[in-house]
């Protein structure tokens, strides 16, 4: 599949753009540089940002959806390895400089994304800029460290209990739009298997499913269905997260000003 | 191509799968149930060896059952004997707890059996009652 994203009309107002968490964590004056570089696109499910024979020069923020990272393994497998919503950004900076690409980021969950090309983001001489790419870098290497412990031990049930509570989480908790197959494909197992162990987490009220939309009354209950991986990878270590500390517009720090 | 479904049947509850796949051959669809099985009972071989995945063509006709004990790659290696045994008392329906006290009691029989062989007063119990051949 080629790259299709469609631009879109609305404008770059300090609003949208706060809807990715990085992007609201930065300065007035950052975000301010930033900004006019920063072009809204709509971005479809399955779109393939960047791989291996297709290195994009680009960096993504979404403000909704998700970007899921993994490394092509053969023709059709795409396991994430991690995954990235408004808590983060990802692309051209996770690469080393001049050497080829090993990684491919495609298109998790639709939505709108800002997308900027890296030779602007790291134009600009500013430590919040490299406080960011790296806590944008930890955050992938965090996950993809549990993915790959995840994997080698726990059940295909807590597996899936830990992607829904993720992705609800970044969606704010509320809605997730997610087809079956989305799942099976993220996971790693087949469609049948996310079938029975959904139908049976819906039976008993954990979830609600509808239209490929997934909802949780209780995030809790989930909670503990889920391996404890899902702790690991607790707010705290979102790069939104991070940055709002570092940048001093974190939750800790509006005490002290 | 023809759908068939698989329905996972835990104990007294059984989960539908509403949805099915499609496949060539019957031999298709069994792999895929034989797949599932082992997706859905990795890491907790012991918990699900009673389960069973029914797998049902178009007309909801039941084609096979399969009881995951019987893909348990845990019991590969046991001898066959033995892995028969879980795979009956699995198919029981008997509890993970069931299982293990069979298991239990059988060792206590042999434990019981050579203490007789070798003449040593002992006694073998397992919950206060007596293990005897
Ligand atoms: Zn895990």
């Amino acid at each position: 599949m080629t790259v299709q994203l469609v631009p879109t009309k609305a404008g770059n107002t300090d609003t949208a753009l706060r809807r990715n968490g990085c992007l609201a964590a930065l300065s007035p004056e950052t975000l301010a540089h930033l900004k006019p570089y920063l072009k809204r696109q709509d971005v479809l499910e399955g779109t393939i940002l960047w791989d291996p024979e297709q290195p994009s020069s680009d960096v993504y923020f979404p403000a909704t959806g998700v970007i899921a990272i993994g490394v092509p393994l053969r023709e059709g497998s795409n396991v994430e390895s991690a995954s990235v919503g408004p808590e983060g950004a990802a692309g051209a900076f996770l690469e080393a400089e001049n050497e080829q690409a090993l990684t491919r980021g495609v298109v998790q969950i639709g939505g709108d994304f800002y997308r900027i090309s890296a030779a602007h983001l790291s134009g600009l001489p500013n430590r919040e800029i490299l406080a960011l790419q790296t806590f944008c870098k930890d955050w992938i290497l965090l996950q993809a460290q549990q993915r790959a412990a995840c994997n080698a031990v726990h059940t295909a049930e807590q597996r899936l209990a830990r992607w829904l509570l993720q992705n609800l989480e970044r969606a704010n908790g509320t809605e997730l739009r997610a087809t079956q197959e989305l799942i099976a494909d993220a996971l790693g197992i087949r469609r049948t298997t996310v079938t029975l162990i959904a139908q049976s987490f819906q039976a008993k009220g954990h979830i609600q499913y509808r239209r490929g939309t997934i909802s949780a009354p209780d995030p809790q209950r989930l909670a503990k269905l889920s391996c404890e991986c899902h702790a690991g990878l607790s707010k705290g270590h979102w790069p939104s997260q991070r940055l709002a500390s570092f940048s001093g517009r974190g939750p800790a720090h509006r005490r002290e000003a | 191509m023809k759908r068939y479904f698989f329905h996972l049947k835990k104990g007294h509850e059984t989960i539908i799968d509403p949805r099915g796949e499609t496949f060539a051959s019957k031999q298709d669809a069994y792999d895929h149930g034989v797949a599932v099985i082992q997706e859905l009972m990795r890491y907790r071989e012991l918990a699900s060896r009673s389960w069973q995945l029914e797998i049902c063509d178009e007309d909801r006709c039941v084609q096979c059952r399969l009881l995951f004990a019987s893909y348990d790659p845990a019991l590969e290696k046991v001898p066959p004997q033995v892995r028969r045994t879980v795979e009956i008392v699995s198919h029981s329906r008997a509890s993970l707890s069931d299982t293990i006290a069979a298991l239990n009691r059988s060792l206590l029989e042999v434990k019981a059996t050579l203490a007789r062989a070798n003449n040593m007063p002992f006694l073998a119990t397992y919950e206060g009652q007596r293990v005897e051949q």
